[in-house]
């Protein structure tokens, strides 16, 4: 009796409200909100367009009516609205039987909200429970009947509602359940879904198992009552295991690092928010080198216990063993173009996630090095000159040699690939600290750097998006490219919001002369073949690069570089803790660039880097600086091959004297 | 009269041929004041020992010491040469026997025979070879002695015995008695010398030296202290160091300019405490490591005892150390185009001592093969025309002296008054200064603005 008031009431109040405009909600209002979709999640894709990340406000993937499976359909409406696709937008049937409940009982133990009163609540209503909203809810349920047919009510219900774990409709709650899209699922694993409806918080299977578990058996024996499925189906879906698969998002899969700097970058690129506007942002990221990337750092576990070691032994007085993990980075990009191709922010993106290879501003060491001798040569120096290795002092700053071995000549090519630091400060100072300072920002450094000598064994903080930036400059024939990640951002009707400028080798700027990148390029190589990074010697005839350590070992690099690929890796610690005395960039980072990069070159081959025309090669002593048929090849400028053919120290050195008229 | 005397000497020479050895010092005694002296007879027989017939040999050589060198067949300008020409120091042989060569091929002294032999550090079979020299081939004069060790003997064995020697070693040194012996390597007291005069001319008063200690070079130290005190320069303060261990070069450095941490301990003390206090108050990390006192350089110039190649480290621990530009000078072994290339500006102004001058200008015959420049040429040549100036001027000189009119004897005479009136290398005058030591030219090589600027002394 009280149902049939109430409903009696309810289209009196009805047709009033029709003729006034609703209660706040025109039908106008109801269609907009029906027919417009929620924008949906924005979505991140690799360079050959595969899903990589998203970003939403609430997560949901619409999926059409017509998508539906069946049995999922048949789920919902057996345990929520069995007589939805006959009743009018409300239940009369549910109703009367919840209002002899209440009279009776005084309450009521089946619900009497239809899908259609449901979606009208969810979409324009609070949840409050009072009279007048539950005269709202059925008034707005009619209009909704009246104005769309029962697959859209449906199609809109099963993609609007929350459903727990952040995730909003049916697809979103199945891709977080079960990690696979609703048609991928089978019928058990619908009727789980499907339970969700009436209170995604109460039955959230992560949580209350048990309680999924009967709302479960609860759905499935509706759908057997209703005739959908048979009894003894059911029980054999009840007997169905259920297993949840731990919900991973997406954006942690592949490259979490890499989505959050997308975030960033693409918040550069356009006003609009990322979250929930179902744009398409395009980014240059290598899914392939990406998994080389990330099965490089899962099988190197040993080699980071290694480092944590060393670093614990270190710093035995830090009790705090998380401030002692070694962390890492590695960013790879292609030299040619600068898109960011693969990126590793840290160890675990779960534990930590800073970006180590975009905001981590660390000391190169002797990874700047290869800037302070490309300047030399490109101010005329060669690689055959020869330089005396012993303490230096520059205002008062006096660098030490990784080994102390004074009082012996090398030329500098030797100097640079076994990295000796006074050499490199006597060969900087000469140059010029200004003039170093001006030539690294030059050829790609942003960030600050300090005008003090110690700035010429890489004393000042720079970002690995820095380094990889100049070696570029040296990977590719003296143009400068910039680091980048989107190529294009379109919103959800496929308007180009932002494009990334088209790279054509002509229009690059020329910041060095080719001859003097391919000469720096040629030093590098040496370092591989026969200097600090000889451990991955045999990847010295495709590739060069360079070890760095800072001081104290705190900051360990390896940065390397082939015609298509550039990798830079980082091992240090995020208290900058000294990382102990055999630590180096030779033992800590190299590694992990070599086994990157072994992979990656087998699948992006990369090309022999061309001898420019000016460019000559000689044979020549590496200690002594003139041609020797035992020597190494070097690479000069046309009209700078040496043309000594012995040395005045060589000549001390083996005959342990000079003229000694006077000894014997 | 000749007649007479060949015919006495025939019969002597059957005589003592077919005598017993212990009849040797008897058969001697008879020809004792004929030619030889009693100790030359002594020192004879015991070079002769080895030999067959050395009673005849002896006899013969005796004979032979009133004679010109050249007036028989025999004793035709006969110069034994003994020379490492295998082993460590053959490099050093083959230079002066390539200089002998050449000084053989000019005209005027191609009648001159010249006998090389093997130099041998074992003194026993040194001594066979000179006397097989000697008695056998009837040298007149001998040259060679490269070390000091077979110079020794062979100036042992030549004052001994009466037959002139000229030696090469630089360091084995001549008695003023020792009359039959010379040297041909230049008097390190030339160098001294040379540059105290140019120190004084800078206006030096105090000099410090480092000299390395492995080398025995600081042998000169006495000659530098007499030659700069008679010039009214002071050496105020010597160090020593090994010149293959660059710490004993910094530490010699370091001693020379009071840098010693037990030199100036309070002034060490001073200067961390305010440094410790600037850090702190400049909230700046503290590194005592960098903190050094600067040097105190109490003298005008230093005097570096060594090689270019240490000399450019020694610049380089100068400036390592702070010191402010001093004046440097050397010896020969500065001598190098590597020493001005790249030139350090620490290095203007300094100068150093060298015999020879110009390598383009260098005695007839020879020549720097590789020379680019006049003032330099490649250290491998410069190492081997030392001993090739040397090789060629003691035969050259020798072979002068065996054409003068002078009997055998008296050839140490001959060999003192070897003049030279047109020589373009050699100072003119005689070949041998009064002590025996060869008179060489002495060249002050100055480096101005990385250019060498060569001029002669008197």
């Amino acid at each position: 009796m009280l149902s049939i008031a109430l409903i009696s009431s309810s289209m009196v109040i009805y047709s009033w409200l029709k003729a006034n405009d609703g209660f706040g909600i025109s039908d106008q209002e109801i269609i907009e909100t029906f027919n417009t979709p929620p924008l949906g999640n924005s979505i991140v894709f690799d360079n050959k367009g595969k899903e990589i990340g998203e970003y939403f406000e609430k997560y949901s993937h619409h999926i059409s009516y017509k998508d539906l499976p069946k049995s999922l359909v048949k789920a919902i409406i057996a345990i929520e609205d069995k007589r939805f696709f006959s009743h009018p937008g409300i239940d009369v049937i549910a109703m009367a039987r919840a209002g002899i409940d209440i009279a009776t009982r005084g309450r009521y133990t089946q619900g009497a909200s239809t899908i259609t009163q449901q979606l009208g609540r969810n979409l324009f209503l609070n949840r409050e429970k009072t009279l007048i909203r539950k005269v709202k809810e059925i008034i707005l349920a009619v209009r909704i009947e009246q104005l769309f047919s029962k697959e859209k009510i449906l199609e809109l219900y099963v993609n609007r509602l929350f459903l727990g774990f952040g995730s909003y409709g049916i697809e979103a709650a199945s891709q977080r359940l079960f990690s696979k899209s609703i048609n991928e699922i089978g019928v058990h694993q619908h009727a789980l879904l499907a339970g969700l409806f009436q209170s995604p918080t109460k039955y959230n299977p992560y949580r209350y198992p048990r309680r999924a578990k009967s709302r479960q058996k609860s759905v499935l024996s509706a759908m057997a009552r209703e005739g959908f499925i048979s009894s003894r189906d059911a029980k054999t879906l009840i007997q169905r295991d259920l297993k949840y698969i731990s919900y991973q998002p997406l954006n942690y899969k592949v490259a979490p690092h890499f989505i959050d700097y997308i975030r960033l970058q693409a918040n550069k690129h356009i006003n609009t928010t990322l979250k929930g506007n179902g744009l398409k942002i395009y980014t240059t990221l290598d899914l392939k080198l990406q998994d080389i990337a990330n099965k490089t750092f899962e099988s190197m576990s040993s080699h980071f216990t290694h480092a944590d070691q060393m670093t614990k032994s270190a710093n035995a007085q830090i009790s705090n063993v998380s401030k002692t993990n070694a962390e890492a980075a590695l960013l790879t990009t292609d030299p040619r173009t600068g898109a960011i191709l693969a990126m590793i922010g840290g160890r675990d993106y779960q534990q930590s996630q800073f970006n180590r290879a975009i905001h981590s501003k660390r000391s190169p060491g002797s990874g700047f090095k290869p800037i302070v001798y490309s300047l030399a040569l490109l101010q005329g120096r060669k690689w055959s000159d020869l330089i005396l290795v012993s303490p230096v002092s520059i205002n008062g700053y006096k660098p030490k040699n990784y080994r102390r071995n004074n009082r012996h000549e090398i030329t500098m090519l030797k100097a640079f690939y076994q990295s000796i630091n006074t050499a490199t400060v006597e060969i900087g100072s000469r140059l010029g600290i200004e003039n170093v300072i001006n030539h690294a920002k030059k050829i790609g450094i942003k960030s600050q750097l300090k005008n003090e000598p110690g700035i010429l064994l890489g004393s000042s903080d720079v970002t690995m998006i820095d380094i990889i930036s100049s070696y570029s400059v040296f990977a590719n024939g003296g143009k400068k490219v910039f680091p980048f990640a989107i190529t294009r951002i379109e919103d959800s009707t496929g308007k180009i919001l932002y494009q990334h400028p088209t790279i054509r080798k002509q229009n690059l700027i020329q910041v060095i002369p080719e001859e003097i990148a391919f000469l720096t390029t040629q030093g590098m190589k040496a370092v591989l073949s026969r200097g600090t990074g000889a451990s991955a010697a045999h990847l010295s005839t495709i590739a060069a690069g360079k070890t760095g350590t800072s001081n104290l070992s705190r900051d360990n690099w390896f940065t390397g570089y082939t015609s298509n690929l550039i990798t830079s890796v980082w091992v240090g610690n995020d208290a900058h803790l000294p990382m102990g005395p055999s630590a180096s960039g030779g033992k800590l980072a190299l590694p992990i660039w070599d086994k990157f990069m072994t992979e990656a070159i087998k699948y992006t081959p990369p090309k022999t880097i061309k001898k420019p025309h000016r460019i000559t090669s000689a044979t020549i002593h590496v200690n002594y600086g003139y041609k020797s048929a035992n020597g190494a090849k070097m690479y000069f400028l046309r009209n700078q091959t040496p043309e000594k053919i012995s040395s005045d120290y060589q000549q001390i050195e083996e005959a342990g004297n000079f003229r000694p008229i006077f000894r014997y | 009269m000749t007649n007479t005397r060949s015919l006495t000497l025939i019969v002597l020479f059957i005589l003592v041929a077919y005598a017993p050895k212990s009849a040797a010092i008897n058969m001697t005694k008879r020809i004792d004041g004929y030619s030889c002296n009693k100790d030359q007879i002594r020192y004879l027989t015991l070079l002769a020992k080895n030999l067959k017939n050395p009673n005849a040999r002896i006899l013969n050589f005796c004979s032979s010491q009133r004679l010109k060198p050249s007036s028989t067949k025999q004793n035709q300008r006969k110069i034994g040469v003994i020379l490492p020409l295998k082993g460590s120091m053959n490099a050093v042989g083959i230079a002066v026997k390539n200089g002998i060569e050449k000084a053989i091929n000019k005209k005027n002294l191609r009648d001159t025979i010249i006998i090389v032999r093997q130099d041998n550090t074992n003194l026993n079979l040194l001594d066979k070879t000179i006397a097989r020299m000697v008695l056998t081939e009837q040298v007149s004069v001998l040259v060679g002695g490269i070390s000091t060790k077979t110079a020794s003997r062979i100036k042992y064995w030549s004052q001994n015995i009466g037959v002139p020697s000229i030696l090469f070693s630089g360091k084995v040194s001549i008695s003023p008695k020792e009359n039959h012996v010379f040297k041909i390597t230049p008097d390190p007291k030339d160098l001294t010398d040379a540059l105290a005069k140019e120190a004084l001319s800078r206006g030096y008063k105090t000099i410090a030296a480092l000299t390395p200690n492995n080398t025995k070079e600081y042998d000169l130290v006495p000659l530098i202290v007499n030659s700069f005190e008679s010039n009214k320069i002071k050496l105020v303060r010597t160090a020593h160091y090994n010149p293959t261990n660059y710490e004993s070069m910094e530490l010699a450095a370091r001693t020379l300019m009071h840098l010693k941490p037990q030199d100036r301990p309070q002034e060490l003390t001073d200067l961390m405490r305010k440094k410790r206090l600037e850090a702190s108050l400049a909230k700046k990390q503290f590194n005592p490591h960098m903190i050094s006192l600067l040097p105190k350089i109490d003298f005008d110039a230093i005097f570096i005892s060594d090689h270019f190649r240490n000399v450019k480290y020694f610049v380089k621990i100068f400036k390592y150390l702070g010191a402010k530009k001093t004046p440097l000078f050397g010896n020969h072994q500065w001598r190098s185009q590597t020493l001005l290339k790249p030139f350090d500006r620490y290095l203007n102004h300094s100068f150093f001592y060298d015999f020879i001058g110009r390598y383009d200008q260098l005695p007839r015959d020879l020549n720097a093969p590789n020379s680019k420049s006049p003032y330099f040429t490649e250290p491998s040549d410069a190492q081997s025309l030392d001993y090739e100036i040397m090789g060629y001027r003691s035969v050259e000189i020798a072979s002068r002296a065996l054409r003068s009119y002078y009997s055998t004897a008296q050839l140490w005479k001959a060999l003192e008054l070897v003049q030279d009136k047109k020589s373009r290398f050699f100072p003119h005058g005689y070949a041998f200064k009064k002590n025996h030591y060869a008179r060489w030219p002495k060249h002050i090589i100055s480096l101005i603005d990385g250019r060498p600027n060569l001029y002669r002394v008197k």
